[in-house]
């Protein structure tokens, strides 16, 4: 029963906590007890905080016991990728530079995850730094794949994944630079939003490419990730890139109804520019046949080439990575895992004219993207390639030789949201990206919300 | 391009230790095998922009109005 537990939404778990017909404190035990179990076969953990997850949970249940419910995060339990600063608990980045480091302040979202009533469970791994992994020299070992162990999670959210699909939280944190929110649950078949760049505070989160830093939720459903949108996004005077536009209520736009909705299908990209593996084309295929059910009017649309955008997230990501490293690789090179310390060496080969020219393309490639969606309420297009690798199969510049479908979003800024839309032949999950206008996270919850509502993907659960 | 493609391997070694780095052996050898992957990633950023084509994020002083 209690692993029963683990597998709740987070929907179904606020609504029998709202009803007092679940504890808190129960629910936490819960999550505590599998985490113990399950946790070195995934290692989606680095630091589990269960003091302070029982005294969250405590808290929670006096609170609404008394009759102050905060509303569908309260008593909800939580992980967060280890690079958001957490007050009195070690935040580390992965990496044997801050293996020791224990912020004095929040992370401006991890305040407002706390001011919702959370209770956090504990930090996530994540590639080192969010930019380099699978490594096994950084401070901890990379986490695996909960549909099979001796795969790759995708990155560099590697924990905020692993953690959603193993049942090791109910909603987790990650970040997105290139795909780092969205590959993750793809490789682990659950759901992962990246906002509109601006949207949600990165003050407080520790910075892989400032231009392109994205914030944003992993969790089992879509609902789930705008019961969390609800608490996270808005303007953060902190962030210099934060944006003052209204935030609605991401749950009340969460209707079912997609009579009308104009998608443009970004096939191109999985089936010319790469060509992807038979069974992601198979299940787009699948995915676009229910779409149609719902009411979508589906139309193929063309963009730039997909290693256009690949080219110019890269190159921005490096250049911008070494400038944050580049002093403490050259004075500590051995507390960076080899992974880690080679790209940033190789990043040093790239000139201030490369970057300046990736960026003149940035906003040529984000003018494309807005003309197409001038047109088009949502696009969508594959959420990666192939299958999860295994971790053993994996180059240390894998990045730089096949594009990540992912990487077109992050280089515009658009929301764009992983959403599971099948399973391999292997049994690991496959899926797809639904993309919104700056702004219109709403609409893409909703997609990925009515797609969820008439399959059963995400009912399924990893023998662990 | 800034580099010839088919840069040799002393001359990388030497390029990187301009730059500050004098890595390992081993990953200098794999470095200068991705070369090729990034150089092409680096020539598809070349398009003849004009001279008015801005780059995606311009700095705007304070007081401005966007």
């Amino acid at each position: 029963m209690s692993d029963a537990l683990c597998f709740l939404t987070v929907a179904e778990a606020a609504k029998r906590i709202e009803q007092q017909a679940l504890s808190p404190v129960a629910l936490t035990q819960a999550f505590l007890d599998r985490i113990e179990k399950i946790n070195p076969k995934v290692n989606a953990y680095v630091t589990v905080t269960p003091e302070r997850a029982m005294e969250d949970a405590r808290r929670a249940e006096a609170e609404i016991s008394a009759g102050h419910y905060k509303g569908p995060l309260h008593g909800i339990p939580v992980g967060l990728k280890d690079i958001y600063d957490t007050k009195g608990i070690r935040t580390t980045c992965h990496s044997k530079l801050y293996l020791d480091r224990i912020p004095d302040e929040d992370a401006h979202t991890v305040k407002l995850l706390k001011d919702a009533g959370s209770v956090l469970l504990g930090k996530l791994a994540t590639h080192e730094f969010a930019f380099a992994g699978p490594a096994w020299d950084a401070a901890f070992p990379p986490a695996r794949n909960p549909w099979n162990t001796d795969h790759f999670t995708g990155g560099s959210s590697s924990g905020s994944g692993a953690a959603i699909a193993a049942g090791l939280a109910m909603a987790t944190l990650g970040t997105d630079t290139a795909g780092s929110i969205r590959m993750p649950a793809y490789f682990c078949g659950v759901s992962g939003l990246k906002p509109t760049y601006g949207r949600v505070s990165r003050q407080g989160v520790f910075p892989l490419a400032y231009s392109m830093d994205h914030c944003g939720p992993i969790t089992r459903t879509a609902q789930d990730a705008a019961i969390v949108m609800n608490a996270i996004a808005g303007h953060d005077e902190k962030d210099p890139a934060s944006a003052l536009v209204d935030v609605p209520d991401y749950t009340a736009a969460l209707d079912g109804n997609l009579s009308g909705l104009k998608v443009g299908l970004i096939r191109h990209f999985y089936e010319s520019d790469e060509v992807a593996d038979p069974e992601v084309i198979a299940a787009m295929n699948r995915s676009v046949e229910r779409l149609e059910e719902l009411g979508a009017e589906i139309q193929e649309v063309q963009l730039p080439n997909l290693r256009d955008f690949s080219a110019c997230c890269q190159i921005i990501i490096m250049c911008e990575a070494l400038g944050i490293h580049e002093d403490t690789v050259k004075a500590q090179p051995e507390k960076y895992s080899e992974i880690a310390r080679d790209r940033l060496m190789l990043s040093s080969v790239l000139t201030g004219a490369d970057y300046v020219q990736a960026t003149r393309m940035r906003r040529q490639l984000t003018y494309d993207v807005n003309r197409v969606l001038e047109e088009f309420d949502v696009l969508l297009t594959a959420g990666g390639l192939t299958p999860a690798p295994r971790l053993d199969q994996i180059d240390k510049f894998y990045i730089l030789q096949k594009p990540l479908v992912t990487t077109p979003f992050d280089v515009t800024g658009h929301p764009a949201m992983a959403v599971c839309n099948g399973f391999f032949a292997n049994d690991l999950p496959v899926g797809m990206q639904v993309v919104g206008r700056a702004f219109d996270e709403a609409t893409v919850m909703r997609v990925a919300h009515a797609y969820e509502s008439v399959t059963d993907w995400k009912d399924r659960v990893p023998l662990l | 391009m800034t580099e010839p493609t088919n840069i040799k391997l002393e001359d990388f070694r030497a390029q990187l230790r301009a730059r500050g780095f004098d890595p390992e052996e081993n990953s200098l050898r794999e470095m200068h095998a991705a070369l090729p992957h990034l150089n092409a990633l680096r020539a598809r950023l070349r398009r003849g922009y004009a001279h008015s084509d801005e780059p995606a994020h311009v700095f705007k002083p304070e007081g401005a109005k966007s």
